[in-house]
């Protein structure tokens, strides 16, 4: 193509141009040369010849424009020009260039990391065909009043769904077991999933080596076989694919690994690492009252949710008529996804209000930025119009600027949220639900390119706009206008301001309530010591120890040597000590109160614990009532049980509990005595609600339920009790050397991981209030050097005319804090309503807190005020002199 | 834009025809002869020719370089390419077939 050579000459012609304007003035010459030689061969004088030849060329100049223009390319020329120009302002005015740019990068940058954790939580579709036709199934049992509205469903019920429905492809039950691994280095525990062998046919996960489960496995005669979870296959086996066809020791059983899974689908327990076929027995699948299992199905082709909803509540009503254990119970249908990412939905929606108002700000700020420095330059854009620019030009110029300032703040702020990224997904782990793995992705760095454009666009485009306005007299005639002031643009910036202040609020008081709660939750009294105390975690395989007289002789002797350990004052065993599970409830019945009725089972739960004796001195818990359980509760012996106070404050009120008796529901359960009464104890979480216990002796635990089989050891030391893992490590191996010994951690890690998502959460909310006050303070004091500055003259008039300097400071403050006060009370009509989006986070707070509102506005006052010092005294400090000679 | 492509074009075609007919020649020259050949019926406006010649000489037609004219004056010579030679060519049988169907538009009582 010809004119595809063309525009490559003329794109290499702008390299040396100099060469080429010069080359074009000599050819100029040398025709007006030639033309004047003609002329002078006509008979013309030598002036007459020149000045003829030189009209011909039709006017130097433009002849020169119009060659340049075809020499190279004028539009990139043009922004070349405008670039470079751009680059050289940038420079001249560094503080202004790098506080936009700072504003922007952290206004992107955080945008970038955090919306790739939001979609990564929200959006990602899950790793599997046609995600969104898998579903759970729940009981809904709402109606009932209790604390829950869906539960896992019973066995029973899952056998009547698959039965009766016809809106699924297939249906999983799975249900959470544990396994001692032996045999293979150190003993270890692992947790595993007992499933139908269907459900990896129902989600469609591919094995990464051997094969998944057949429903050949799940019969009852078939060989044990077991499927390893990727990090298991690396952790344990090291990626070995030799391993598939071995035989390994669970729960001191072999059972022939047959295949690897990928770590893809972590429901119901996200650590599992073991898929064991489960066999349910008809016996189990009978089970009416105890709500176990976990439901996985994927809907037919053609079936949406609202169908197989409608006719699961068909089927559960029927149930519902025929059982009277399904009274009002009815069934719940939850999209997989919408369920995995429910957790950490609320925190989410936080963080990206956050990010958006924090976003908002910097755009906010920017636009501030440029246009005050718009109208500072007036004077400069109004001579360039005198002397010939077009008006698009200038305002080209203008967007130029932007274009290059939100170019530099995308390049750091994204290479900074890359940089931080990593760092930003670990700190939010609790919050991130089980089965997603976040990573910075490219449609999250699409969606932070086009939001830069369109930033581009809004600030750059704004302050353009408005300076294009500006008429040429008015800039360069007398100082009469300067006093008089754009008065639409100072409403322009007036505006800004407040729309920087009042987000800003927002956020203060989101910082402020979750800061307050973070506080609460830290003050509140867990019910026991947690200092100084070493947990370690030993699970008994139920194979080896389904007698209780081989459980009780473990417990006793690891206790024994344990306590004789140095630093050790006290130790005990326990099924789950505090804020270590949120679950292990039972239904409770009371003697003489008349028999449960099935339904209100889920209304009379309470926390069931087994200890060894010494538990609640160990911890440090205080016995309100009667005695603790000792060596006197022995199996045999009469069956007693403690309780805390908020049981026996809730089943006997304003009674005494010791003495009383009380049951479970469930056939041969005999009755317990209540011995004592101990204080209560945050059992589920520092910021959960008290809950009433009741505590076995381990050592009348008889049922063949490993759940209730004391299965961490508490350790109290005096000294740093995490010196003592070794110790306590080779007291269990004394005792069973194949007895796998985990999760070794003092109390206060367990501490520190139950309030770690409430202290993320904070911190980040507290970082982004904390950039968003910079910010708005930069633009307060942006806008008051701006004013400042368009009116010296005026206050050099006055200070002339004998006006004082406090005067004028306090003109100049009282402006200032006008603004803020428009902002804050803006903002606080804001925060009344966004702090909606923090209910679930608040703790023992009102999201109207009036303390926390008050403090936000008083701080943000302060910062105005420290804001218009500098402006104020500038202004006050004028020397008249000096300042009117300069017009 | 119509009027200023085809006087470009044309403008184009008889620089190139110029040029083959003089052989290497420099901008006033081209434009004298212009103004000759159309019997001064033409006036060649020099503000554009030169961005012409530029044109022809980026597009590959022509090449140019510094030489002494008639005067004794250095002066900037252009001469065809082999490219500009076939380009010529090309216009002129072009522009002939154009101007023939024209005449038969224009010629009376032709139909």
């Amino acid at each position: 193509m010809r004119s595809l050579r063309a525009w490559l000459v003329r794109l290499r012609a702008m390299v040396d141009r100099t060469r080429h304007e010069r080359d074009f003035s000599a050819e100029l010459e040398a025709h007006i040369q030639a033309h004047t030689d003609d002329n002078l061969r006509a008979g013309m004088t030598h002036d007459e010849a020149r000045r003829r030849a030189c009209a011909a060329v039709g006017g130097l100049m433009r002849t020169a424009e119009a060659y340049r223009d075809r020499q190279t390319l004028p539009l990139a020329e043009k922004t070349m020009q405008d670039l470079r120009y751009a680059m050289r302002m940038l420079v001249k005015t560094p503080g202004f260039s790098v506080v936009a740019i700072v504003t922007l990068a952290l206004g992107i940058g955080a945008n970038a990391a955090i919306f790739s954790l939001v979609s990564a939580v929200l959006l990602r579709p899950l790793p599997f065909p046609e995600p969104d036709r898998l579903v759970l199934l729940w009981d809904d049992v709402s109606s009932l009043g209790g604390p829950y509205s869906l539960t896992e469903p019973t066995p029973a019920d899952y056998a009547e769904w698959k039965a009766q429905s016809h809106s699924f492809a297939d249906m999983a039950a799975m249900t959470p077991a544990m396994y001692n691994l032996t045999g293979v280095g150190q003993p270890q525990k692992l947790d595993g999933i007992r499933t139908t062998a269907n459900v990896f046919n129902v989600l469609g996960m591919r094995p990464l080596a051997g094969r998944t489960l057949t429903p050949a496995d799940d019969r009852p005669d078939a060989k044990a076989v077991v499927v390893l979870d990727a990090r298991v296959w690396q952790s344990v086996f090291g990626g070995d694919p030799g391993v598939i066809g071995r035989t390994i020791l669970l729960n001191g059983l072999p059972h022939t690994v047959v295949g690897v899974v990928p770590s893809d689908f972590r429901v119901p327990v996200a650590t599992a690492g073991l898929w064991v076929p489960a066999r349910f027995t008809q016996q189990e699948l009978a089970v009416r009252t105890s709500y176990v299992m976990d439901v996985v199905a994927r809907l037919k082709p053609g079936v949406d949710l609202h169908a197989a909803q409608a006719e699961m509540t068909t089927i559960a009503q029927r149930l519902a008529q025929q059982f009277r254990s399904n009274k009002n119970v009815s069934a719940s249908v939850t999209p997989l996804h919408e369920y995995m990412s429910r957790p950490a939905r609320p925190a989410m929606a936080i963080l990206f209000g956050a990010v958006v108002l924090v976003l908002l700000i910097a755009c906010v700020n920017v636009a501030n930025l440029l246009l005050a420095r718009a109208a500072t330059r007036q004077k400069e854009l109004a001579l360039r119009k005198a002397l010939g620019a077009a008006n698009g030009r200038v305002v080209r110029q203008l967007l130029t600027e932007s274009a290059l300032l939100a170019a530099a703040g995308a390049v750091i702020g994204i290479t900074l949220s890359t940089l931080t990224f990593k760092y930003l997904a670990r700190l939010v782990p609790g919050g991130l639900p089980s089965g997603i793995e976040p990573a910075l992705n490219v449609p999250v760095l699409l969606f932070s390119a086009a939001l830069t454009s369109l930033v581009v666009f809004v600030f750059g485009a704004g302050p353009a706009l408005v300076a294009s306005r500006v008429s040429l007299d008015a800039v360069l005639k007398s100082s009469a206008s300067r006093l008089a002031g754009a008065a639409g643009s100072h409403r322009v910036r007036h505006a800004l301001v407040v729309a920087e202040i009042s987000p800003t609020i927002v956020l203060l008081v989101a910082a402020g309530l979750l800061l307050r709660s973070y506080a609460n939750v830290l003050a509140m009294p867990p019910g026991f010591q947690p200092s100084h105390l070493l947990i370690a975690e030993t699970v008994l395989s139920p194979s080896k120890y389904d007698a209780l007289a081989s459980r009780s002789a473990f417990y006793h002797g690891v206790l024994d040597r344990v306590r004789a350990l140095p630093m050790v004052t006290a130790a005990a065993y326990v099924n789950y000590p505090p804020l270590t599970t949120k679950g292990g409830r039972s239904g409770y019945v009371i003697e003489g109160e008349p028999p449960m009725r099935p339904e209100d089972i889920l209304r009379h739960l309470a926390l069931n614990r087994s200890i060894t004796p010494g538990y609640f001195e160990t911890l440090g818990v205080q016995l309100v009532r009667g005695r603790h359980l000792d060596a006197r509760d022995r199996d045999g012996a009469p069956l007693t049980v403690v309780v805390n106070e908020q049981f026996a404050a809730t089943r006997w009120p304003g009674q005494d509990a010791v003495g009383r008796r009380l049951s479970i529901p469930l056939p041969d359960v005999p009755w317990f005595t209540v011995v004592g009464v101990v204080a209560n104890m945050r059992q589920t979480g520092l910021d959960r609600p008290l809950e009433p216990e009741v505590y076995f002796a381990a050592d009348q635990v008889t049922v063949n339920i490993p759940f209730m089989w004391p299965q961490h050891l508490i350790v109290r030391t005096t000294g740093d009790p995490l010196t003592l893992a070794a110790a306590v490590r080779r007291a269990v191996s004394d005792i069973d050397p194949d007895e796998p010994v985990s999760n070794v951690r003092s109390m206060e890690q367990v501490f520190a991981s139950d309030v770690l998502d409430r202290n993320t959460q904070m911190m980040l909310v507290a970082v982004f209030a904390a950039l968003a006050l910079v910010m708005a303070s930069v633009g307060l004091y942006g806008v008051l050097s701006y004013t400042v500055t368009r009116r010296l003259p005026e206050i050099g008039v006055r200070m002339a005319l004998g006006a004082q300097r406090a005067t004028v400071v306090v003109e100049i403050v009282r402006g200032a804090l006008l603004l803020a006060a428009f902002g804050i009370v803006l903002g606080t009509a804001g925060a009344f309503a966004a702090t909606r989006l923090l209910t679930s986070s608040l703790f023992s707070i009102s999201r109207t807190d009036p303390t926390t509102f008050a403090v936000t506005g008083m701080v943000v006052l302060l910062m105005s005020l420290a804001a218009s010092a500098v402006p104020a005294f500038r202004g006050a400090s004028v020397d008249p002199s000096v300042t009117l000679r300069a017009d | 834009m119509g009027k200023t492509d085809v006087w470009q074009g044309t403008l184009a075609l008889m620089i190139l025809k110029t040029l083959e007919t003089l052989g290497p020649q420099h901008g006033y020259g081209i434009a004298r002869r212009i103004e000759q050949t159309s019997g001064h019926k033409l006036l060649v406006n020099y503000g554009t020719l030169y961005p012409a010649l530029l044109k022809l000489e980026q597009e590959g037609y022509i090449k140019s370089s510094w030489g002494v004219s008639d005067n004794n004056r250095k002066a900037k010579f252009y001469q065809l390419t082999r490219a500009g030679r076939k380009q010529v060519e090309r216009e002129a049988r072009e522009w002939n077939e154009t101007t023939a169907i024209l005449a038969r538009f224009l010629s009376p009582d032709e139909a």
